[in-house]
């Protein structure tokens, strides 16, 4: 450390008294949470407390400002910002950029919020609509804004998410001159991660290109769509309406008709399902976006078919049900005929563990996609919804007594697997254990004082979601969000439960009867790693989320190179540090949990934290990479669990 | 089961165990077991071509009489084979690197074992009268075998069709590193 703000130069000794200048407090708080913990002074000296973290009072005058009324003449952003207002546009997620079209959100009186990571934004976007089915929308500046975003649109299109992609793209005037900075032809970089994508350059054309953009993503299987602005369009003045081409009600350019299934095609269905022993339903995205749950559950109970989940959310069908095959793993393979319901991301053959002999229904809204990856027995072309409609109205009851006891014996007999996991992980002393933290986590959702359907959840992680996905379990739709889902990806989680906090916060769609209740994400300490600096945007719009960290010293891939001292120590990180001050530092609080019996305590804490304060927490379980060893049982767990063994589908 | 069922015969070596078998007991001639082994056959070749048909096995082909390859769950093709003479069916080298005596040598024993539960639901029993399960390992690979009994063809298709499926799913929730390894299959 060098000069203070004055001129003086300070010994050694005079640095470590309390120091009250701006260069001194920006110094502990880059350095301050390692050498916190080395020390062991975890507290806040008097000087730091003079400046505490504080919201700026801002953010509650924007809060309980009301909506600004626009009327023509209108520029570009406001003509865009009011036709997604009247499609019910639910929540903008962005960073700084992109100015006119998210201002015109936000003083439409949608609610928008910005964070630090146009990627964690458009990610916290993609775990909105996951928990509610409604659209939102993500925005990045030009180029290097936008370009953050890749991997978040990359997630959701594998998610297969209606996700609204908004980027401002310089001018077209522009083009091609790498003139000033921030310069891209967007469009082909999302290739292959969109199903639709515009750069918009006729300005009477906005309305036109707006109403393309919801028509694909309301209608059949959704996936991100990609609206970029140049200047000249959302600067464009317009007089009246009549400058803009095909501007009118959405009613005029849309319809919410559904696609209904062919009788024949029911029939079909209807008989094979009748003939089975031994049905199964898998449902998944189609069911939660076409809101199709108390069909799926009618026609369950009348044919006595068992459900399992997948998706990249869960909650559709009650784990409370006798019929919920979630849980049952080991009876998956004795399924003689498969009903997959909105399954849009399918998995190959020999991913589900449904048997060679198991016949497959498919209802699908997109007939391009039937029979993709897995070959069909009947395909129907419909809305997931009509549907199960219909199949429920054609299907007679049907009593299953002998195949509803093998899912009951299923059930039994993975849940006292799991006790006997629970049990290996408390016999762990020097570090605690994953089975601990996922079973005390179920314990304390399901079991305690809160109502089991009460608590959204950010299922996340590598490792410890191989753990924590057995004891989560879902109640009611849009209670389990499932992290980064097919595409992968590591880091999104602590974004996602931005977008599901907010969701509950406003209580939107089926999230209405939990709005205000805190929320739990569970991610790994590699993940946390990429989007820990969201833990701010979580506490400045305090946001009560939970945020646990499994810090097991590692990637979720050392185990693989343990053998090799040369890339070993690629796959790891310094032992021991120490999310939970990152956490405290950027205004949430934090726990730092290194004993199996301290978790539980952490977490009543955590959460009456978040009840009392509507503040975040970083719960650090300090862990080791050497849980993942064969001889240190469990070990690394394989499939994910519970659902019908191909989680990411 | 006798263990002199097995054994090589000392004279006639032109004959198979089965044909030998079969002049002993004088009760078929050779050309009526020839023409049952070709019955079989053709029973084991419809059976697979089921399951091909389905699309369940892929690039589906018989490589020569009686042995088949496909692509199944696995981007890898398989080895299914039909053995008259010893009266079985084999998935060949279906699980590489796997060391003899080794932990995940032992489990898989256990699970292979556990088929044969009175507690396991009928339709996910082999039933120790019709097929035998036996897993070999020579050289670190291991073959999963079903001895057939009474000429039960389409039965043992079946049950060792499924028998594989399971020794995946299985070893998906315990081996997933060594899928990866060994089948470039996802750690998901």
């Amino acid at each position: 450390m060098g000069k203070s703000n004055g001129s003086k130069q300070k010994s050694s000794e005079t640095e470590a008294q309390p120091d009250l200048s701006r260069r001194n407090f920006i110094a502990r708080a880059a350095i301050g949470a390692g050498v916190a913990a080395t020390l062991g002074a975890g507290k806040a000296s008097a000087s730091d407390a003079e400046r505490p973290i504080k919201i700026p009072d801002e953010f509650a005058l924007a809060r309980d400002a009301a909506p600004v009324k626009v009327a023509f003449p209108m520029n570009g952003a406001q003509v865009f910002a009011r036709m997604c207002k009247e499609e019910g546009l639910a929540a903008l997620f962005c960073c700084p950029g992109n100015y006119s079209v998210i201002n015109a959100i936000a003083q439409e009186g949608i609610p928008a919020y910005s964070g630090r990571h146009e990627g964690a934004m458009c990610h916290a976007a993609d775990a909105f609509i996951r928990v509610t089915g409604e659209i939102a929308a993500t925005s990045g500046t030009e180029g290097p804004g936008f370009s953050d975003m890749i991997c978040a649109i990359a997630a959701a299109n594998a998610a297969r998410t209606p996700l609204l992609v908004l980027a401002s793209n310089m001018s077209i005037q522009q083009e091609d001159t790498e003139s000033g900075i921030q310069l891209q032809y967007q469009q082909p970089a999302t290739e292959g991660l969109k199903k639709y994508g515009k750069r918009l350059l006729t300005p009477s054309r906005l309305s036109e290109y707006t109403a393309y953009a919801f028509r694909q993503l309301r209608s059949g299987v959704p996936r991100p769509v990609h609206i970029d602005f140049p200047s000249e369009v959302y600067r464009a003045q317009f007089k009246t309406a009549a400058d803009l081409t095909y501007y009118y009600d959405k009613s005029r350019y849309r319809t919410d008709s559904k696609p209904h299934p062919a009788p024949k095609d029911i029939r079909a269905a209807v008989e094979m399902l009748k003939q089975a022993q031994r049905p199964m339903i898998v449902s998944s995205n189609g069911v939660f976006y076409s809101r199709a749950w108390d069909a799926l559950k009618s026609l369950a109970e009348k044919a006595q078919i068992p459900v399992a989940e997948s998706g990249a959310m869960k909650g559709q069908f009650s784990d409370a049900s006798p019929l919920s095959a979630n849980a049952a793993p080991a009876a998956l393979a004795s399924a003689d005929v498969v009903l997959l319901v909105g399954q849009y991301c399918m998995p190959t053959v020999g991913e589900f563990a449904f048997g060679p002999d198991a016949k497959y229904i498919r209802i699908d809204p997109a007939p391009e996609d039937i029979g993709r990856n897995l070959p069909i027995d009947i395909g129907i072309v419909s809305c997931e919804r009509a549907a199960l409609e219909a199949l429920f109205n054609e299907m007679p009851a049907v009593k299953r007594d002998a195949w509803v006891a093998e899912i009951a014996a299923a059930r039994k007999k993975f849940e006292d697997e799991l006790d006997v996991i629970y049990k290996q992980g408390l016999g762990y002393t020097d570090a605690v254990h994953p089975a601990v933290i996922a079973k005390e986590l179920g314990d304390f959702l399901y079991r305690g004082k809160i109502p089991k359907e009460q608590t959204t959840v950010v299922s996340g992680g590598y490792g410890i979601a191989r753990y924590v996905r057995r004891w989560l379990r879902g109640y009611r739709p849009g209670q389990i969000m499932n992290g980064a889902y097919q595409y992968g990806a590591i880091g999104p989680d602590v974004g996602y439960a931005i977008g599901v906090a907010a969701a509950v916060r406003h209580g939107i769609s089926v999230q209405k009867p939990y709005q205000g209740h805190p929320i739990v994400c569970v991610t790994g300490d590699a993940g946390f790693g990429y989007t820990a600096m969201e833990m701010e945007t979580l506490a400045k719009y305090r946001l009560p989320v939970i945020v646990i960290v499994y810090n097991n010293n590692a990637w979720g891939t050392w185990n693989g190179n343990r053998a090799n001292p040369v890339t070993l120590s690629m796959h790891l990180f310094q032992e021991n540090v120490r999310y939970d001050k990152v956490g405290e530092a950027l205004g949430a609080h934090g726990e730092y949990v290194t004993r199996a019996q301290d978790f539980r305590p952490a977490l009543e804490r955590a959460y009456q934290i978040a009840v009392k304060e509507s503040r975040p927490s970083v719960i650090n379980c300090q862990a080791k990479k050497e849980f993942w060893l064969r001889e240190n049982a469990p070990g690394f767990l394989g499939k994910t669990e519970p659902g019908c063994m191909s989680y990411f589908h | 089961m006798r263990r002199d069922f097995w054994a090589r015969p000392s004279r006639g070596a032109c004959l198979t165990s089965t044909e030998q078998r079969s002049v002993v007991s004088g009760r078929w001639s050779v050309a009526t077991n020839n023409g049952r082994q070709t019955k079989s056959l053709k029973i084991v070749r419809e059976s697979l071509q089921v399951y091909a048909g389905r699309g369940v096995f892929r690039n589906f082909s018989e490589i020569k009489t009686g042995v088949f390859s496909f692509v199944w769950l696995t981007p890898y093709p398989v080895e299914f084979v039909f053995d008259a003479e010893k009266q079985e069916l084999r998935f060949k080298n279906l699980l590489p690197n796997v060391a003899a005596r080794s932990a995940m040598h032992r489990d898989l024993k256990t699970f292979l074992q556990a088929r044969y539960d009175e507690q396991l639901p009928a339709h996910r029993r082999v039933d120790m009268k019709r097929a035998q399960i036996v897993c070999t390992n020579r050289g670190g690979k291991i073959s999963l075998v079903l001895k057939v009994k009474n000429n039960q063809w389409a039965y043992g298709v079946n049950k060792l069709v499924n028998l594989v499926h399971e020794v995946f799913v299985h070893l998906r929730e315990r081996e997933a590193e060594y899928l990866a390894e060994n089948f470039d299959v996802s750690e998901e």
